[in-house]
């Protein structure tokens, strides 16, 4: 049998891999986006502490600038550094 | 960052009220003080069993921020407590409802404080908790704190504390009566039947609203294995990458 391919789709997907299913900040899928964006993806990306707690870039950055304070990990309360 | 449409403490709060109903906190029964107000809650506690407070039934209302959780929402009681972290007017004086600036006279470091990963769990846990661990350091009631220490230095003997608590808990009786609930008393009912059953189709219709301009992704998972964008369920198993989020 001979089978020809008139047209193909291709499909792509993705997932942030995270050590967690949730932004503990916003409460809202690391896979969808924080409540301030619409698209999830490089707009919105994820970014990672020393500490290795997880967040939506945009849902940390919010809190630390809040902060006059010391910054620290809302998880583990050690000083944030971002990993690099 | 997109414009504001609705502010994002709204997603927040609609997501930590489903997850109450659907699993409530032992003790606790919590419902909007208006249909239409997110931000409005109205808390129902129940005395530990085998506790000065067994048998009560207590309100108390929690009012969120609209930059909640980035700041930390109110807890007043509504109804009378005679209590160290308890004020006159009902707001409970706990550290983590106090936002973390830097107040050397408050004897509270900042990171006892409010972040926002704290949520109404925490919250409720810890005034539980507080009912019958009260911190004598910095109380709310003076006039409690004394009596409430000299209740526990004589181990019981000096009954005031004790005798006001279990009169007030006694009158609370009339308020559970007009709201028709039974309080539970023995600690299987304490944490069984506090369980209400989960109201799907209410909450399920809060969720999808939530979700309802990210759903054409949902047309792709056929083989139960979520994937991309707006989904979320899919879980990845990574496994070097597996510290972090659990050991707070």
């Amino acid at each position: 049998m001979k089978v020809k391919i008139r047209q193909w789709n291709g499909v792509a997907s993705w997932l942030w891999v995270a050590n967690d299913e949730n932004c503990g900040i916003c409460r809202m899928p690391f896979n969808g986006c924080c409540p301030d964006c619409k698209v999830p993806g490089d707009d919105c990306p994820l970014v990672w502490g020393q500490c290795s707690h997880c967040f939506h870039m945009h849902c940390i950055l919010k809190w630390l600038n809040s902060q006059q304070v010391q910054q620290q990990c809302p998880m583990c309360r050690q000083e944030w550094k971002f990993k690099e | 960052m997109a414009q504001q449409v609705t502010p994002s403490s709204q997603k927040a709060l609609m997501v930590e009220l489903k997850s109450l109903q659907e699993q409530p906190v032992e003790g606790f029964r919590i419902t909007l003080v208006e249909e239409s107000d997110l931000y409005n809650w109205e808390v129902a506690i129940f005395g530990p069993p085998n506790t000065l407070y067994e048998g009560g039934y207590f309100k108390a209302h929690i009012k969120f921020p609209v930059d909640y959780p980035y700041s930390p929402p109110t807890f007043r009681f509504l109804t009378k407590m005679w209590h160290p972290n308890i004020y006159e007017n009902g707001d409970v004086c706990i550290s983590i409802l106090h936002p973390p600036v830097d107040d050397p006279q408050s004897g509270e470091l900042p990171s006892e404080r409010w972040n926002p990963t704290q949520n109404v769990r925490t919250i409720l846990l810890s005034v539980i908790s507080l009912l019958n661990e009260p911190n004598t350091f910095s109380p709310a009631n003076v006039d409690a704190s004394v009596m409430f220490r000299k209740w526990r230095d004589s181990k019981g003997k000096e009954k005031e504390y004790a005798e006001i608590i279990r009169k007030q808990v006694l009158s609370t009786a009339a308020d559970a009566d007009r709201d028709g609930v039974k309080v539970p008393r023995t600690l299987a009912e304490y944490c069984i039947q506090t369980r209400m059953p989960s109201q799907d189709s209410s909450s399920d219709l809060l969720y999808d609203d939530l979700y309802d301009d990210m759903e054409e992704s949902e047309e792709e998972e056929s083989e139960g294995e979520s994937v991309g964008g707006a989904q979320g369920g899919g879980r990845v198993y990574e496994d070097q990458d597996d510290s972090g989020n659990e050991d707070s």
